[in-house]
């Protein structure tokens, strides 16, 4: 059970998608709050907690990822490849979250440490139905690990 | 005597004076002495014996010590002392006796200087018989029993000396001779003395054999005393004998093997011995007879021999006519050798013979029939000589003469390098040494320059002739003048070998591909074939007039670096390759040294003793590629024969530069393709990429805002549906089916592109798990529609790949199932036709049918037959299914009428049985 007050940390660059993902979460009622960060260097910024994210109280580690690929400056791929490198944030769980259902993506992410792969349902319903999924499973169900929590 | 009382009596008295004359008449001395040794008394025999007592008194030696004895004998036990006394070279034994009445010695001596001697000779003889390594016995004649033998004579039978004594003689001899013992010994007592040999027994039972000297001695009355016998073990002897004998035998059984004969004279030149060759030649009574019993006709033979028997010489040869026991006459071969004795004195010859009536015979025949053949040589047309092991001739025949115009004298006693000059001999006479060396015929072919007649072509040949012992006598030169016979010869053989390098050279042409090896060989070929000097090939280029040197063969010596020719109309061009390379055809300058046109490169031809050349134009299809050109040594070597064989193989150069030409510029040509196709297919992969990444981006980007406005305005739908009124939602609800439509046009757009990049990897398929998939696939669209499907079930399987084929079958099924009227059910059935090579899968459908026409069409992308509105669909799906078959190495079609429903189906190669 995760600690309700643990952000999910939304990498998304469509607006769009932002406002579709954050209309799924709020009618899947989950009650964590959510982060947006728009590009992968933003996503790195955020959870070494460096620049504009240093204040740990006001950007709190999350306690979950749910990563787009296709993002500009840093892919979704790079972001997870550097996470994975951290010693401290390596647990982190990853749920990739993409349009792309190319096999050479899927693959990758898993190589890299994605801890599962949803690809984005265009049906609204659909994506309110799989963030259900998302919030039972892996915010209810799932058993956390520990992630050491980098103040500083 | 000593102590008798003496008598006193007269008669006593005459007594003593009887008795007093026995000293008198003793034979041996008797002295008597005085106490001091001086003689009182000395019988006759005294005065006789030893005429110095007189002188010597007491002091002779016979006395010596007498004296001395008194004392002994007047208190000592004997009467007498009887003593050895020597006296000058003879020795008495001496009795001494003491007369006590008297005080007188009286000594009596007896000469035993003889018995002496005997005793000592006795036990000499004794001695020597005891150790003498020979048997000596002693036999009792009338027992035969043994009265003494030596230890020799006891060991050799195995016996100690003492168990011979009393044995009987006859035990020591072997059963077989023990008859002969009485003869024997009757033998020795009328000759004195016998000597034989017997086989003797041992105690053991083991045999020897024994030579007995026996000696009978009897008294004066003839009366045998005893036998006395030498025995001697002979054992050795008769081996050493019995070795000598088969010795004797072995050599006898040589001499009697060898078929010469063998014969022994004496120093009278009797034959005393001969072996079986000899009896069979001369006859079995030939010992006794001499040599010159056997001599036919008049013979010098003795007179030959004579320095053998006069020790002059070792061994003598000499043949002589004998006469052979059947009467014949026989030329005998003698080697004679000497024989002589131990004092050097010759005793006579021993002889071989061997019988060479027949050898001479054929010799002279030999020298008959060599006569024969000379006569013969004298009228053979070809030159005959023979020459002796010098090297020198010693006979011509008469054709020699003739042929040569030289006398007889020119040749005989000469060699040939004092006849002839060097050009001429030295062609033959390493076959003359040859013939002489090998003993072998040797045969040569020249063409020689012979002084004062000409250039001739000869067979010479050298025929070795042996003599007895297989060496070369001499040696038959036979030289046969061919010359008429070779010139028509000549040209015939020319003829086939130019057809031969023709065709070889053709041949060759024919597997070369190379242009340079091509001309290479065509000179070589004109050179090596036709005998000739030099050959070269040019060939001419389009921006200037020179022949091109581009391959030689021969003598050349830099004659090209030296000459210019072109083909122009200047000097240099009027030569035989200028003009060929003009005119196309074949162009001769048959002497060099008297053809005007031929001035610019006379000088340096004739350095390299070119005297005629020929140019043959390389042509093909009427271009002139180049000529050829040959040089020959000789001066008009070049006729129309030649230079047409010539030009035959010069064309077959051509047309085979030609090809080689032509090769070469279709592989220029196919290097340049090669080139191209790398290139394009690099463009290829190039565009192959970006099609890949332009499919990603479209699979993404395209379809995010396609994903937003349907997601958006279904979100507007539900949490607005109010505000937005009926017309409001039915617009928003436009939008997200449109986008909708496009995201799966985009999509199966996807999946078409995917299949036509990806390689599938074929392998037996189960059409049934295929089938199975499928459904889970269109699941949603059969419960939608309310479908019926129908399997005919199993499937079984085929080659293919699954993912793709489990596409092909959702796309056919779920367009089975939607293209149906609407109040209609859809009806699927979905089986497998199998044919030969393939499998065919179907599904057939109640649908709405197409026509024949559009049969095509339906499977071409974006070929839609009905509007969106009345069916649904991206117009992709059968495409889709017609490029996963041909992905697959099968095919798709479809059999429908309109209304009748349709049946679509794929093809797959069927799975090989192992």
């Amino acid at each position: 059970m995760i600690d309700p007050s643990r952000p999910v940390l939304l990498v998304e660059d469509d607006s769009n998608d932002v406002i579709l993902a954050e209309r799924a979460f709020k009618k899947a009622r989950l009650s964590n709050p959510i982060r947006v960060v728009g590009d992968g260097e933003e996503a790195v910024g955020y959870l070494a907690g460096g620049g504009v994210y240093t204040d740990r109280a006001s950007f709190p580690l999350p306690a979950l990822i749910l990563l787009d690929l296709k993002l500009p400056k840093m892919s979704g791929h790079e972001v997870l490849e550097w996470l994975r490198a951290q010693p401290q944030l390596r647990r982190l769980p990853v749920i990739v979250l993409t349009s792309s259902s190319d096999r050479a993506d899927i693959n990758e992410a898993y190589d890299l440490g994605a801890n599962s792969y949803l690809v984005k349902p265009v049906e609204p319903d659909a994506l309110i139905e799989m963030i259900g999924a998302v919030q039972s499973y892996w915010m209810a169900m799932n058993e956390p690990p520990e992630v050491r929590r980098c103040e500083s | 005597m000593a102590g008798q009382p003496a008598r006193s009596s007269r008669s006593e008295r005459e007594e003593c004076e009887r008795l007093a004359s026995f000293p008198e008449l003793n034979p041996n001395p008797v002295i008597e002495t005085g106490a001091d040794g001086a003689v009182t008394y000395a019988n006759p025999a005294t005065r006789r014996l030893l005429p110095d007592l007189d002188f010597l008194g007491s002091n002779h030696p016979l006395l010596a010590g007498v004296p001395d004895l008194k004392a002994r004998l007047q208190y000592g036990p004997d009467d007498a002392v009887i003593e050895d006394v020597p006296v000058g070279d003879r020795c008495f034994q001496r009795g001494v006796s003491y007369v006590p009445s008297c005080d007188r010695l009286r000594v009596y001596a007896v000469d035993v200087t003889d018995r002496k001697r005997a005793e000592r000779e006795l036990q000499l003889w004794g001695h020597v018989l005891h150790h003498a390594a020979w048997g000596v016995v002693v036999v009792d004649p009338s027992s035969n029993s043994v009265l003494a033998a030596n230890p020799a004579f006891a060991a050799m039978h195995g016996y100690a000396v003492d168990e011979m004594i009393g044995k009987n003689l006859a035990d020591t001899l072997a059963p077989e001779s023990r008859g002969d013992l009485p003869a024997h010994a009757r033998l020795a007592v009328e000759r004195g003395r016998h000597v034989y040999e017997s086989i003797h027994i041992r105690k053991d039972g083991t045999r020897f054999p024994a030579l007995t000297d026996v000696t009978a001695h009897t008294d004066a009355e003839g009366n045998v005393l005893y036998r006395a016998a030498n025995v001697q073990d002979i054992t050795e002897r008769n081996e050493a004998e019995e070795s000598l004998r088969s010795l004797n035998a072995r050599y006898e059984a040589i001499l009697a093997a060898v078929p010469e004969i063998v014969m022994e004279v004496d120093a009278r030149k009797v034959y005393v011995w001969a072996n079986r060759a000899g009896y069979e030649f001369f006859g079995d009574d030939v010992v006794g007879k001499e040599a010159a019993h056997y001599f036919e006709g008049e013979q010098e033979t003795y007179a030959t021999v004579q320095p053998l028997f006069n020790g002059g010489e070792q061994v003598v040869y000499v043949e002589s006519w004998q006469r052979r026991k059947d009467g014949a006459r026989r030329l005998l071969a003698w080697w004679c050798r000497v024989l002589k004795d131990a004092d050097g004195e010759v005793t006579g010859a021993l002889s071989t013979a061997r019988d060479i009536t027949e050898l001479k015979r054929i010799e002279e025949n030999l020298h008959k029939s060599e006569e024969r053949f000379r006569r013969a040589l004298e009228n053979v047309p070809d030159v005959v000589v023979l020459y002796d092991r010098d090297r020198r001739i010693q006979y011509i025949n008469d054709a020699t003469r003739q042929v040569t115009g030289r006398p007889t004298s020119d040749f005989i006693g000469h060699r040939d390098d004092e006849i002839w000059p060097p050009e001429v001999y030295g062609n033959y006479l390493p076959a003359l040494e040859q013939a002489f060396a090998t003993k072998t015929i040797q045969s040569l072919e020249a063409t020689l320059a012979i002084p004062d007649s000409g250039t001739r072509a000869l067979r010479i040949t050298c025929v070795p002739l042996l003599d007895g012992d297989g060496e070369v006598r001499e040696v038959l030169g036979v030289t046969h003048d061919f010359t008429e016979r070779k010139e028509a010869r000549d040209a015939l053989r020319r003829r086939v070998e130019e057809m031969a390098v023709l065709h070889e050279a053709t041949r060759r042409f024919l597997e070369l591909s190379d242009e340079q090896a091509i001309l290479d060989t065509l000179c070589r070929f004109v050179v090596e074939g036709f005998w000739l000097k030099m050959a070269w090939t040019g060939l001419i280029r389009e921006d200037d007039c020179a022949v091109h040197p581009a391959a030689k063969a021969g003598f050349e010596d830099g004659f090209l670096a030296s000459v210019r020719m072109t083909w122009d109309e200047t000097p240099t061009g009027s030569g035989p390759s200028g003009r060929a390379i003009r005119s196309g055809t074949p162009c001769v300058a048959n002497d060099l040294r008297a053809d005007s046109t031929y001035g610019p490169w006379r000088k340096e031809a004739k350095r390299r003793g070119y005297a005629s050349s020929a140019s043959v134009p390389l042509v093909v299809d009427g271009d002139v590629l180049g000529t050829l050109n040959a040089y020959a040594a000789e001066a008009g070597r070049f006729n129309g024969e030649l230079v047409r064989v010539i030009a035959s193989l010069t064309n077959a150069a051509a047309i085979a530069v030609h090809r080689a030409r032509l090769r070469r510029k279709i592989e220029r040509d196919a290097e340049v393709l090669g080139e191209r196709v790398a290139e394009r297919t690099r463009a290829l992969e190039e565009t192959n990429t970006e099609l890949k990444a332009f499919a990603y981006t479209v699979s993404h980007d395209l379809r995010a805002p396609l994903r937003a406005m349907e997601g958006l305005s279904r979100a507007l739908l539900e949490d607005y549906a109010e505000a937005l009124g009926e017309t409001g939602g039915d617009y928003a609800r436009r939008i997200a089916s449109a986008a909708a439509r496009m995201d799966d046009l985009i999509q199966d757009l996807l999946e078409y592109s995917r299949l036509g990049r990806a390689e599938l990897d074929l392998q037996p398929v189960s059409l049934d798990l295929v089938l199975e998939d499928a459904m889970e696939e269109v699941a949603a669209l059969i419960a939608e529609t309310g479908a019926d499907v129908n399997v005919e079930a199993p499937l079984g399987e085929a080659v293919g790949h699954h993912a793709t084929l489990v596409q092909i079958l959702a796309n056919l099924i779920s367009n089975a199932a939607k293209f149906v009227e609407p109040e209609k059910t859809p009806r699927v059935r979905i089986g497998v036709n199998r044919g030969e090579h393939s499998v065919r899968l179907w599904v057939q459908d109640n649908g709405i049918g197409i026509d024949e026409e559009h049969f095509r069409k339906v499977f071409l992308v974006f070929e839609r037959l009905h509007g969106v509105e009345t069916y649904q669909g991206t117009g992709i799906g059968l495409a889709i299914v017609r490029r996963g078959a041909e992905r697959m190495g099968g095919r798709a079609g479809v059999e429908s009428a309109v209304g009748r429903g349709s049946r679509f189906w794929v093809e797959l190669p069927k799975v090989k049985e192992e």
